[in-house]
């Protein structure tokens, strides 16, 4: 009975894939969107946008770089903000030290969903967008490589997300995982009277795999693309620091996220058939080597191009050309070779050989030096300019405040027995974010704002972007101070209660979080009534790069574009809004 | 257009900032953690265990971790930077 009824409901399901395709064979032709040529004729894409269909159509069927772009970062933005709202809950409940406002167990929940759709949903997604949309632009390529497996790529993220967030939908029987975003074994095989043998977590670990093939196949995509579809004047030694930085993350990808994704199923095997990669006999520590050499240089993979934005933006502003482009680059290449070598810093209390340990200390030192050098470049960069402080500006130097501290911290870290005193505290949450939110994200939003009157075609309003930047700034560093001075007082991380002499400085934490909600709410509005009816860029160079002769690829594209549309019938408007 | 600003000003401004950053967090140190032992400038000067042992503690070690480089910037914006990189 029950067979049969599966059986009806496989052919029932393949059926509608047949009939989705066959609509979506009948709505699109395909072929329009061949570009022809190869792509050698330089500058011109083969279909115009007239071309594409209109509507939520062109949007699920487009493979245009720029528009896959935007689509990742709605994407990202739209995680951004679920994993935001995630953690405002926790702060909530953290404001006072007993259980009061949702259970423990929930707290646990949102707190590994809070670290997953932060890392895989927003982090590698957003930095996505910006490459989707610019690197093409910037090296002067058609498009990508490859450009219906960039469409591709996007669209195994919304399911992946989908199946992670499964366990706050209301399915029943399902609950969401409480593993943390690291998923140590053996809490995460389900093992024990616990309940994370629930099938939540095996849907997690679906989903996560799936955006991890996800970045692969973008990886490749981008490195092909860098490779092969420079424009003719664009040689190694005048490719702009932002692709180089995408060049080396993309590398990073393909050698980190792959491994991920065979633990992944070693795990969903441990789980679900009895083998013993990690338990039943299997090494817990396993899993932890697997899961840290993909995870640190994941940390990388989410810094290395927001570094390539502020390179990027922030000498546009300094007036004068980054210093040291040189080693800049060079320092991007050895963090990215190095960034393999120090994974088992985040194992230093779990009992390793110490002799192992310690040459992890070293690489981890010396992984600093690079970081140290394009801070020292960027700071020289500023030094011998004029800054002129628009937020983008703002951010990029937000960045290297926090990236500063953040850096300091991890050092710290680094070194076994300060280690030993501060592992599994709060002081490792307040150093990873002044690094994830802090840094990173920052250099998002720099980004965001600097081209926003190129993907929007409007301009911001100025001075909510500088109350969201202030707000920001002054959150961040409330709340992950105060995280680590809870840290050296010895609060633990990941408990949804805590001893009443911790309280002062979670609250402290917990409004700091509330300003950068309110910074997060203003900058929302700002974009969204920016972008429907914001003041239209009349200058194809809105931030007077041309004086100084920063001018970058990108804008000088932006430029051709308006020219273009202007001469056949001014439609701005369609291009620019949509 | 925000007007601008020069460089140097600027950059000793976000330097002081972050030591000042690192005195606060020395000071609020002493006041975390119970009892804590007395911290020794550079491994080699021992300082009270107190508030103001800790403020000097932290603003003279990042003091000199940043300020170091920061001279370092000084110098290579008067000898080297004259030759623009390229880009
Ligand atoms: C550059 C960007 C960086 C990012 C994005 C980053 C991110 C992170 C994250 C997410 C964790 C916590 C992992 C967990 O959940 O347990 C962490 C821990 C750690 N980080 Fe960083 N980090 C960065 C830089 C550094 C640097 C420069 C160092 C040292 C040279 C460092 C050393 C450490 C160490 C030793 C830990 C483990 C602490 C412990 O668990 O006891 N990090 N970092
Ligand atoms: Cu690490």
């Amino acid at each position: 009975m029950a067979i049969t009824g599966q059986i009806a409901l496989t052919v029932l399901m393949g059926l509608f894939l047949v009939g989705v395709a066959a609509w979506l064979a009948r709505v699109e032709n395909w072929r329009s969107y061949t570009p022809v040529g190869g792509g050698t004729t330089g500058g011109e894409t083969a279909y115009g946008s007239d071309e594409k269909p209109a509507g939520l159509i062109r949007w699920l069927t487009t493979v245009d770089h720029k528009d896959i772009g935007l689509l990742y970062g709605a994407f990202g933005i739209t995680a951004f903000v679920v994993g935001g709202l995630m953690v405002m809950v926790m702060r909530l409940e953290l404001f006072d030290p007993e259980m009061t406002l949702i259970s423990n167990t929930y707290y646990n929940s949102l707190l590994t969903s809070h670290g997953i759709t932060m890392l895989f949903l927003f982090g590698t997604p957003i930095i996505a967008a910006f490459a989707n949309y610019f690197v093409p632009l910037l090296i002067g390529a058609d498009d990508m490589a490859f450009p219906r497996i960039n469409a591709i790529a996007f669209w195994l993220l919304p399911p992946g997300a989908l199946l992670i967030w499964a366990g706050f939908l209301p399915i029943p029987e399902v609950i969401p995982a409480q593993t943390g975003w690291t998923m140590y074994t053996p809490l995460s095989a389900g093992v024990g009277s616990g309940n994370q043998a629930n099938a939540g977590v095996d849907l997690m670990l679906l989903g996560l795999h799936l955006t991890g093939v996800s970045a692969t196949m973008g990886a490749i995509n981008f490195v092909t693309t860098i490779f092969t579809e420079r424009g003719e004047n664009v040689s190694w030694a005048n490719l702009d620091i932002f692709s180089w930085t995408i060049l080396t993350q993309s590398g990073l990808i393909i050698f980190a996220f792959p491994l991920l994704g065979s633990a992944i199923v070693m795990l969903l095997l441990d789980r679900n058939f009895g083998t013993a990669f990690f338990i039943n006999g299997g090494s817990p520590i396993l899993w932890q080597h697997l899961f840290w050499f993909f995870g640190h240089p994941e940390v990388y993979i989410l810094v290395l191009p927001p570094m390539g934005l502020v390179s990027l933006i922030l000498p546009r502003f300094s007036g004068r050309r980054l210093f040291g482009f040189k080693f800049v680059v060079y320092s991007t290449l050895a963090i990215g070779v190095l960034s393999f070598g120090v994974w088992a810093h985040h194992m230093f209390a779990t009992g390793i050989d110490p002799r192992l340990r310690s040459s992890f200390m070293a690489v981890s030192l010396a992984i600093a030096i690079p970081s140290a050098v394009k801070t020292f470049n960027w700071i020289t960069t500023m030094w011998n300019g004029r800054l002129r402080l628009t937020t983008p500006m703002l951010f990029c130097i937000g960045f290297v405040q926090n990236f500063i501290i953040g850096g300091v911290t991890g050092v710290f870290l680094a070194s076994i027995p300060v280690d030993l005193i501060l592992h599994d505290t709060y002081y490792v949450v307040g150093h990873f974010h002044y690094i994830v939110m802090g840094a990173i994200t920052f250099a998002g939003m720099a980004g965001l704002y600097y081209w926003f009157p190129v993907f929007a075609g409007r301009m911001y309003q100025r001075r909510l972007g500088k109350i969201h930047f202030w707000l920001w700034l002054v959150g961040s560093n409330v709340t992950f101070l105060a995280m680590i001075l809870l840290g050296y007082g010895g609060m633990p991380r990941r408990y949804a209660t805590y001893l009443p002499q911790f309280a002062t400085l979670h609250q402290v934490a917990s409004l700091g979080a509330l300003v950068m909600f309110v910074g997060g709410l203003i900058w929302v509005y700002n974009f969204v009534v920016s972008w429907l009816e914001g003041p239209r860029v009349e200058d194809a160079d809105p931030w007077n790069l041309k004086d100084n002769g920063l001018r970058t690829n990108e804008w000088a594209w932006f430029e051709r574009k308006r020219e273009t549309a202007l001469a056949d019938g001014g439609e701005v408007d369609e291009a620019d809004t949509e | 257009m925000a007007r601008s600003h020069r460089g140097p000003r600027f950059v000793v401004f976000l330097y002081a900032g972050l030591v000042t950053f690192a005195g606060v967090i020395g000071l609020l140190f002493s006041v975390v953690v119970t009892d804590p032992q007395p911290p020794r400038l550079l491994f080699l000067v021992s300082l009270p265990p107190t508030a103001f042992g800790f403020v000097v503690y932290g603003a003279v070690s990042v003091g000199l971790v940043l300020g170091v480089p920061l001279a370092g910037v000084v110098y290579v914006s008067r000898h080297v930077d004259a030759v623009e990189a390229p880009e």
